[in-house]
């Protein structure tokens, strides 16, 4: 029996954060600055489109940054955990089991729920609503692949934020359209081997022969394998309540 | 009306107070209040939903009929239901404003309160947003 793990996570969420008490950040380009180096560590879609990039310091966009106003933030982590606290107590109104990942993506326990799509999309809609944050949600029998649901969600407005590949059909339809790069657990230098055996694609990735891939990446790698073939190896952290 | 967000998000400190059962008229307590009941939260009293609770710092008095003046500290609940006649806050062309949620012949507005001075009604368009309710009111006196 497979379980569904929701992956939920936000958009730019140092950037949402800033938007939720500045209305007239809508729609123009907004970017954060690290602390002591001031490079864009997070940017709005509108300042992706003028090819800031991330971890880009401060005097390398200076031109961009001054011809179309764009809006500079600092870190400000108390907003963040504040926000991002908020978000947590609203996730726990859909589900009984939420495991923090980071402060923007956290796992979810989507067990039970005949339509995941629409629960995930009252969710998506509460947490808009109620905090003025918007999310993204994959969901998938296994981490890796929920994390992929969530990347392609991110990347297609068609999914309204929302795609659930507990169904393989859609993996086979999706997973060959998805970069090795953009997988959960896939580094630089992993891609590079990956390529060098014209190895492309996630269900490219899947389809590899597991030992071929533990002696080319290690036990990561082979386990990334597993779990695109929808064999959960990264369990979902049941966490105790506290007492 | 311009509004001020709160600083830093508000913490509260579970702080709770004995309430007296007797209801304070205005004018002198009752004697008979003596005997302490229940306790009351001053914070859970107005938070009613902590995750989508927000403090605003209010300036100007344009809802001063319904309670809420320059200086008060707001209490604004994104998860409250807008519904006509409440305290809101909205954001109009970038900037957001507290006013009353009022319909007229089929349309929406954001109307002040205040008899005593005249601020226009505003018309609720595709472009504006009601950004939550408000859910109470912190004020505090002078005391030098």
């Amino acid at each position: 029996m497979k379980q569904p793990i929701a992956i939920s996570d936000s958009a730019n969420f140092y950037v949402s954060a800033e938007r939720i008490f500045d209305p007239t950040l809508k729609n123009v380009p907004v970017i954060v600055l690290s602390n002591n180096d001031n490079c864009a560590v997070a940017r709005s879609d509108e300042a992706k489109a003028l090819g800031i990039r991330m971890g880009e310091p401060l005097h390398l966009i200076r031109d961009k940054v001054d011809a179309h106003g764009v809006r500079v933030f600092s870190l400000n982590y108390t907003l963040y955990g504040d926000i991002s606290r908020r978000v947590v107590e609203v996730y726990e109104d859909f589900t009984p089991n939420v495991e923090i990942y980071s402060i923007d993506e956290c796992f979810l326990d989507f067990t039970g729920f005949p339509d995941r799509t629409a629960h995930a999309r009252a969710m998506r809609a509460a947490v808009l609503r109620r905090i003025g944050v918007p999310v993204r949600v994959g969901i998938a029998p296994t981490k890796t692949l929920a994390k992929c649901a969530n990347d392609i969600a991110k990347r297609n407005p068609i999914f309204a934020g929302v795609l659930d590949m507990m169904d393989d059909a859609l993996d086979d339809w999706l997973l060959p359209m998805v970069p090795v790069g953009h997988l959960w657990g896939v580094g630089r230098q992993t891609e590079k081997k990956l390529h060098g055996l014209g190895i492309r694609t996630a269900a490219e990735l899947r389809d590899m022969p597991l030992r071929q891939a533990r002696s080319l990446g290690t036990v990561v790698l082979e386990r990334t394998v597993l779990e695109l073939q929808g064999e959960p190896c990264l369990s979902f952290d049941e966490v105790e309540p506290q007492r | 009306m311009p509004l001020d967000r709160v600083g830093q998000p508000v913490i509260a400190n579970g702080y709770s107070m004995r309430l007296i059962s007797t209801p304070v008229s205005a004018g002198f307590p009752s004697p008979a209040g003596d005997d302490l009941e229940d306790e009351i939260d001053p914070m859970a009293w107005v938070v009613r939903h902590p995750a989508s609770t927000f403090w605003w710092r209010v300036e100007g008095d344009c809802l001063w009929d319904v309670g809420i003046r320059d200086g008060d500290i707001i209490v604004v609940d994104r998860a409250g239901k807008r519904r006509v006649g409440r305290a809101v806050l909205a954001v109009v062309e970038g900037a957001v404003t507290a006013k009353i949620l009022r319909k007229r012949e089929g349309r929406y507005y954001l109307a002040p309160a205040n008899s005593h001075e005249r601020f226009p009604d505003i018309e609720l368009t595709e472009d504006s947003e009601i950004w939550g309710v408000i859910a109470g009111v912190v004020r505090r006196y002078d005391l030098a």
